[in-house]
């Protein structure tokens, strides 16, 4: 702001209205939207015609027909355990213990980071921080052998927790970042009309935050629900499989039933698609680290 | 739910696990371990065990449903043992295997493996022996489980042997009025007549750089095309003149007859739909186009090519099942009775049948009558079987390093980058520096 | 728990601010214990096994000192790594928030349609990895893809369709833009609540000074969103860093080594090769070489916000 006062802009007097000038606004719009909208459209057109279509030069741009078979066996009740129903009710599951861990101990990590300072502050942030910069690829084997030892395998409430360490840094940084958007006097009235402060943070902070709240399950549900290496080297049972680890298992070497794959693909995406539909709105809210500070 | 068809096991449901938490394995596994001992096969009756079968082959066309086939059979003929079937799918499962075992224990009673990856399991000391499951089955073992012996015990039963051929699709082939090829050139020749861009191929390999793994598997096949192999001993031999005409072979194809690109997976269903005239392709995959093709008369004119290449030779790769030594002493000797079960010759030769598999692992394994309805496999059948550890030399324990050092100066080649010579001069000194890492260690 | 009530007792004296305040420390221990347990500890034990010799069915783990260390300053394929790994965070952290400062100044215009418009460009985000790669296969296929539609309609002169992920000066470029579809709505959402937080009037003064669009993005936007673009630039770099289903699936690191980054030679390293420990070495270094990065993006912060204050 300081340089909009030491750099006066020049002035310019035609600033009338004019339509057409947004032309080329609404051709960037659509653009932008086509290109991100065109790979998730051309999932559901490979996924519901039949694959011949979708393997002929050049493919139809909409799908010549419809063929749901593949979505039916995915679905079908035999002995056969590959069954997608039953690995997104596992993912469901998953993605929702995860979630809630993360709210937990997001807020109580959050809390800590805002308001007033303390020492040892910015080197606790900084801790946050580099856990976030380990590939998930090099604790594989320490976490897999630890989970063993303590006969953890099979678990989804484990893999929830591991989940929960990996996303846990981002949200609290989203959280604090919401937090630091409440006036401190805010947090003081309350805490002069008696309220201790973990009854500021109940009765005040949380619910002002909610939209930051639902950004953070966002977040944490998308990683759980993506997440592959650990959860397929720590569920070994297939009922138990996530769709993440069930979709994965579904590509083998010598054949890849590629329709089934790609309906399985399609319903693997619904999901979070449809999870993040309902709650989008909150989203920008949430996110309101409008006042990002650093 | 299917699940409930599937026998409970110490508390793994997941409802039960949501139920009572982590407290529930635990006590599963205490519960487990009281044991007793057990002679090694034995005849004496078990407390119910539940044995967990890890495999790839759940998800194979045709070869899962077999073998679902086979355990409730099994499970039908007796009541005390039940086998769970766990596992990955093929390109993850080695690495879920690995993680296991360095952690201390794989994580389920039986297990199968590809050769090379058994041969470093067995040194490692994650298998049993197995003599007594082939006496009691009243079986011979075939010359080629020889490789699966460890102080002359063999530790896993070879449970599909694979070869590598020419799968060809005859009714393409006499559209175009050709014949087998009698010669390298001649089916170079063929290949190209074959093809009709954009949607018609004279032959598919694998060579998507994502899939690194199947590349290599197959693309071994491509130097013994010209009687050669990929080292001796401890020397690579990849600028040898077979495998550089081999690779050779494999760029002119790729070049002007191959659907670019194309992952396994949908190169088999562009097969099964008759866009593709041939595959370098094991044995193993005819199932897949006889329970799902597009194209149902496809089947029936899948052919395999007789070896009309220098030597006649084709990798043959046996794949072992085997007993995990970290396991409960009880779930060893329930795994051996099943074992022992399926080896006997009767239940073998179903097994075999069901999987549509070709080369039987024991003498006699193979009915006459049923090999004389196959008439895709005399290709299969005519080569002369070369082994991994032939075809690799002492790399077999190394299998993957080196696929991980030809594949990528491969793919520089079949993005027009770089000569066959170049790439392979390259990719001779790395493997040299590794076989000085590994074998001077 | 005398500590807790202390902590409340104290915290019940807004007044005066405690001399010691055990509440941040109280709130602060479970998320380190946590975070401690699951990801610090393994990752020192990767520590320790970076200095042994721990390969499957060679032998028993032994200790070999720096050796792992010398084979890896030696080994041409690591630096190969390091380079295709800063190349890809460097274009990834430019393309994707570029990309969210662009889309984030669309989507903060008034017109019709803007919330279908928000919905739809964010919608990557909620997409999961593997179906992300299926679909990107499919497109990019080189003798299928609807790809190849568009080129040769951009392009006529094209002899023949362009291999794609298969080409080795496409591969790279090919997976950055990947990535970038997938991160950008997030780095745009947080672009955009950042741009909302700035007040109206502002704009209303500069646009009475008769200030032009570009004016009032490059005085009053982009002064005021800086800060976020910088720590999304740092957060860029970390998730670049650590991305693996993405390149794993679509090109496995290929073609030649291309788009080999550290993450995949650790996962090739360690779960394909059974080399426990060279893996864990070179996971190592690539984690000390992105602290490093990190380490300078945080200081030049530090610069900057001292200046501004100075």
């Amino acid at each position: 702001m300081t340089t909009l006062v030491s750099n006066p802009v020049p002035r310019r007097n035609n600033r009338t209205f004019r339509p057409l000038r947004r032309i080329p606004f609404y051709i960037m719009v659509l653009l932008f939207c086509i290109v991100t909208a065109f790979p998730v459209y051309w999932m559901v057109v490979s996924a519901v015609q039949p694959v011949k279509y979708s393997l002929s030069y050049p493919p139809p741009l909409f799908p010549r027909a419809i063929e749901l078979t593949p979505f039916n066996d995915i679905f079908k009740a035999t002995d056969n355990p590959d069954r997608v129903d039953i690995w997104i009710g596992n993912s469901i599951i998953l993605a929702s213990i995860t979630t809630i861990i993360c709210l937990v101990l997001t807020i109580v990590g959050a809390y800590s980071l805002s308001g007033r300072r303390w020492r040892g502050q910015a080197q606790f942030g900084f801790v946050l921080l580099m856990t976030q910069m380990l590939p998930e690829a090099l604790i594989l084997i320490p976490l897999y052998a630890t989970v063993d030892h303590l006969k953890l395998k099979n678990n989804l409430i484990v893999v929830g927790m591991v989940d929960t360490a990996f996303v846990l840094p981002i949200c609290i940084w989203i959280l604090k970042n919401v937090f630091d958007t409440i006036p401190k006097e805010i947090r003081d009235a309350a805490l002069v009309d008696g309220c201790n402060r973990i009854g500021v943070l109940r009765r005040i902070m949380l619910p002002i935050s909610a939209p930051g709240l639902v950004a953070v399950a966002v977040v944490a549900f998308f990683y759980s629900w993506n997440e592959f290496l650990f959860a397929a080297s720590l569920i070994g049972d297939k009922k138990l499989y996530p769709a993440s680890v069930g979709l994965a298992s579904m590509i083998s070497m010598i054949n890849v039933p590629i329709d089934r794959l790609l309906a399985a693909g399609l319903v693997f995406s619904i999901f979070p698609v449809i999870f993040y539909l309902f709650v989008q709105r909150y989203i920008v809210t949430g996110l309101s680290a409008g006042a990002i500070k650093g | 739910m299917a699940e409930k068809k599937f026998p409970k096991q110490s508390g793994l449901s997941r409802r039960e696990f949501l139920k009572t938490g982590a407290a529930a394995v635990v006590a599963g596994v205490v519960a487990s371990k009281a044991s007793s001992v057990y002679a090694a096969v034995p005849t004496v009756r078990f407390a119910p065990q539940t044995v967990k079968f890890l495999t790839w082959f759940w998800q194979e066309a045709g070869r899962g449903d077999a073998w679902r086939a086979m355990i409730k059979k099994f499970h039908d003929s007796q009541s005390d043992i039940k086998i769970e079937e766990a596992g990955y799918g093929q390109e993850d499962y080695f690495t879920q295997i690995l993680i296991q075992a360095k952690s201390g224990k794989i994580d389920g009673d039986m297990f199968t493996e590809t050769p090379d990856g058994f041969l470093r399991l067995m040194k490692a000391g994650h298998t049993i022996p197995l003599e007594d499951v082939v006496k009691k089955a009243g079986v011979t073992l075939s010359k080629a489980q020889d490789m699966l012996r460890k102080d002359g015990q063999v530790n896993g039963l070879d449970i599909v042997t694979v070869r590598f051929g020419l799968l060809y699709n005859k009714a393409l082939f006499d559209k175009a009025g050709l014949g087998e090829p009698k010669s390298i050139d001649e089916w170079l020749s063929n290949v190209k007549t074959l093809t009709k861009k954009p949607d018609q191929f004279g032959i598919y390999s694998p060579h998507v750089a994502s899939e690194p793994f199947s590349v290599w598997f197959i693309l071994q096949q491509w130097a013994v095309l010209y009687d050669g192999v990929w080292a001796k001993g401890q020397t690579p031999l990849l600028t040898s003149d077979p495998v550089i005409k081999g690779l050779k072979l494999f760029k002119a194809m790729y070049d002007v007859a191959m659907p670019q690109g194309t992952d396994n997976g949908t190169a088999n269903k562009l097969y099964g739909s008759g866009k593709i005239a041939q595959m370098m392709v094991v044995s193993a995959a005819v199932n897949q186009w006889k329970v799902n093709a597009d194209n149902p008369d496809l089947y029936g004119n899948l052919r395999s090519a007789k070896p009309f290449w220098p030597g006649g030779k084709a990798i043959t790769r046996i794949h072992p099942i085997c007993v995990n030594s970290n396991t409960e002493k009880d779930k060893q000797d329930a795994a051996k009775v099943f074992l022992s079960w399926l080896y006997q010759k009767p239940n073998y030769q179903e097994l075999l049948e069901r999987c549509l598999d070709v080369i039987p692992a024991i003498e006699g394994g193979i009915r006459p009558e049923y090999r004389a309805s196959l008439t895709w496999a005399d290709g299969y059948d005519a080569a002369t079987a070369i082994t991994v550890p032939e075809t690799l030399g002492d790399f077999v324990l190394f299998n993957d390093e080196l696929g991980q050092i030809v594949v990528p100066h491969f793919s520089e080649v079949l993005a027009g980058n770089k000569s066959v010579e170049d790439a392979m001069a390259e990719a001779q000194k790395e493997a040299e520096a590794l076989a000085k890492r590994v074998f001077t260690a | 728990m005398a500590v807790q009530t202390r902590a409340a007792v104290e915290a019940n004296r807004p007044v005066a601010p405690p001399r010691r305040d055990f509440l941040p420390y109280m709130l602060a221990l479970p998320i380190i214990l946590y975070e401690g347990f699951f990801i610090l500890i393994p990752i020192l034990q990767q520590f320790g096994s970076s200095f042994t010799s721990d390969v499957i069915g060679m032998g028993p783990v032994k200790w070999i000192g720096m050796d792992n260390f010398n084979r890896m300053f030696g080994d041409s394929k690591f630096w190969n790594a390091l380079r295709v790994t800063l190349t890809f965070m460097g274009f990834t952290v430019i393309v994707a928030v570029g990309l969210g400062l662009i889309a984030a100044l669309l989507m903060n215009q008034r017109f019709r349609g803007r919330s279908i418009a928000r919905t739809i460009m964010t919608i990557p985000w909620a997409f999961p990895d593997i179906p992300t790669v299926l679909v990107f296969f499919w497109i990019l296929n080189p003798s299928f893809g609807i790809i190849n539609v568009v080129a040769r309609a951009l392009l006529p002169w094209l002899e023949q369709n362009p291999k794609w992920l298969l080409d080795i000066n496409l591969a790279m470029p090919i997976v950055v833009s990947i990535a970038s579809w997938k991160a950008f709505p997030f780095y745009a959402l947080v672009t955009l609540a950042a741009m909302q937080g700035i007040p109206a009037e502002l704009y209303e003064a500069a646009r009475t000074d008769g200030a032009n669009r570009w004016h009032l993005f490059r005085y009053i936007t982009l002064p005021d969103i800086l800060p976020t673009l910088m720590l999304l630039g740092v957060l860029a770099c970390i998730f670049s860093f650590r991305q693996f289903a993405l390149i794993f699936l679509s090109t496995g690191g290929g073609p030649g080594r291309v788009t080999e980054t550290l993450v995949i030679q650790v996962y090739k390293t360690a779960f394909n090769s059974f080399d426990f420990s060279y893996g864990a070495t070179i996971g190592v270094a690539g984690f000390i070489a992105v602290f490093a990065i990190t380490l300078v993006f945080v200081y030049l912060q530090r610069v900057r916000a001292a200046d501004e204050e100075g």
